[in-house]
């Protein structure tokens, strides 16, 4: 099992409030990675440090190191534009840009510097299909993205980060506003691409991280508790605060 | 998940199982001095009371599957909620053989096969301590009386085995006693099999306490 990304010894600051202690964990390649815990128990904290979203917050500290690929993602001479294409993320509320399902698609190819309409209604295409979207909308790509259903438009949102062919998809929450069928649609997704990507995913849904994660890790209070296979800690927890949070005891 | 709810449910869960092991211990002690005293009225008792049994086995078994389909149990509540399932099995069947004892007790004609075959009443009283401290660990959770009861399978299999060759003898002597050889080997083979269920359960007990059965992870 190789670690894609490591964390190691991470410490976060927001002013005083020190919302990341310490976190040493490893996201393996081609699996998927399911990060639990209460409400402002830094999940989203967490998984924003993966790609240095948390580099626009005001007055946050970072400490530690999170490797990809073995380097420092917080290395000074790291290019961020290049780290967020080859770590994308996906949010919670689906957020296609106000423009049709085309242009959201190809907006990152565009940023990067692909002009070539061939070459991009390829690429449009290819990651309309991988999001599983495609069959659904090839009719109408040039209509506002806006007019898709929830489900639809965070399948779109995914279409979008795959568009710049990233290594590794983060994803906060993707199914939290989300009706059964497209939550099913988007997990079975997700269990699709971990062949091609390494997939990181925080999640209140402990069925949902049962039924998609290899791995699971449980983040109380900034720290992270307990992280092992997810059959493991769904199963027999090792540490009482996991098998309470899981449970329903706290939280 | 509901927490207070789901607390309720698995503690009614629990009170059923409970209730039937008593009932259930209950069969097996009265089965033996039935079968001590040739008691048909007792034996016919047993046989009635089964039904009890089988019926608090669906109950649990229905609390059982409701609260995983409304609950989605998983950690160790997910094991209590198996555990149960599993454990409800084999107390049924150890309500039934209790029964199928009393069916021919309630047919003996002639010897006494309480006295006849030595070995019969230490299986008897073997199989009733096992049984009685199965539940008992089951209800404590306790590991170390489940292991006891498991060593015992042993002594329950080899008293077996000396049934065997004593009724083989009385063959020897008398081969006209067939019919009632049969029965008491039919005896010591129930008796045989309440031993293996008592024996499951404190193998539930180890799954629910370390989710493994003899050293084999379930889950
Ligand atoms: N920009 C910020 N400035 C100050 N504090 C913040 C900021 N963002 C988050 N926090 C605090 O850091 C802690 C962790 O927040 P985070 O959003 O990572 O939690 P979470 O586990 O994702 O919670 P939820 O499940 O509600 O999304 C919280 O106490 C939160 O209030
Ligand atoms: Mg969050």
């Amino acid at each position: 099992m190789s670690a894609k990304i490591s964390s190691k010894n991470l410490n976060l600051h927001y002013g005083e409030k020190h919302a990341l202690k310490d976190v040493n964990l490893d996201i393996v390649e081609n699996k998927i990675t399911a990060f639990i815990g209460p409400s402002g128990c830094g999940k989203s904290t967490f998984l924003k440090t993966l790609n240095r979203m948390n580099d626009y917050v005001n007055n946050v500290k970072i400490d530690g190191e999170i490797t990809l690929d073995g380097e420092n993602i917080y290395d000074p001479r790291v290019d961020t534009t290049v780290l967020r294409k080859k770590v994308g993320m996906v949010f919670q509320q689906p957020n296609p840009f106000p423009m049709s399902i085309y242009d959201n698609v190809a907006y990152g190819p565009r940023i990067h510097g692909i002009k070539n309409k061939k070459k991009l209604d390829e690429i449009v295409e290819r990651s309309l299909k991988a999001a599983a979207l495609y069959d659904e909308v090839s009719d109408r790509l040039h209509t506002s993205a806006l007019g898709l259903s929830g489900g639809q438009q965070q399948r779109l949102c995914i279409a979008r980060c795959l568009a710049v062919e990233p290594e590794v998809i983060l994803l906060d929450e993707p199914t939290s506003a989300l009706d059964p069928i497209s939550t099913l649609k988007i997990e079975e997704l997700l269990m699709e691409l971990k062949d091609k990507y390494t997939i990181a995913i925080v999640t209140h849904n402990m069925q949902q991280a049962s039924r998609i994660a290899d791995y699971t890790a449980f983040f109380l209070v900034g720290e992270m508790v307990e992280y092992g296979e997810t059959k493991d800690i769904f199963s027999m927890p090792k540490d009482k605060r996991t098998e309470d949070y899981i449970t329903g005891r706290f939280g | 998940m509901m927490r207070k709810l789901f607390d309720e449910e698995l503690e009614k869960l629990n009170v059923d199982l409970t209730k039937m092991g008593h009932l259930v211990e209950l069969a097996i002690e009265n089965m033996i001095d039935a079968f001590k005293h040739q008691d048909k009225t007792l034996a016919k008792e047993i046989i009635t009371n089964d039904r009890l049994i089988n019926d608090m086995e669906r109950t649990v078994e229905s609390r059982a599957f409701n609260l995983i389909l409304r609950q989605q149990p998983i950690a160790s509540d997910l094991r209590n909620v198996t555990t149960a399932l599993k454990i409800v099995t084999d107390l049924e069947r150890i309500g039934d053989q209790a029964a199928d004892i009393a069916e021919i007790i309630m047919n003996f004609e002639g010897e006494h096969a309480y006295r006849t075959v030595e070995h019969i009443p230490t299986m008897a009283k073997k199989a009733k301590i096992m049984v009685h401290e199965a539940i008992d660990s089951f209800i404590k959770k306790d590991l170390s009386t489940a292991r006891l009861v498991k060593s015992m399978d042993d002594e329950i299999d080899a008293l077996f085995e000396e049934v065997k060759q004593e009724v083989i003898e009385i063959l020897k002597e008398n081969s006209e006693k067939i019919d009632y050889c049969i029965d008491f080997l039919m005896i010591a083979k129930y008796l045989e099999r309440v031993g293996d269920h008592a024996v499951n359960i404190c193998e539930w007990l180890e799954f629910n306490q370390t989710g493994a059965v003899n050293d084999h992870r379930l889950i």
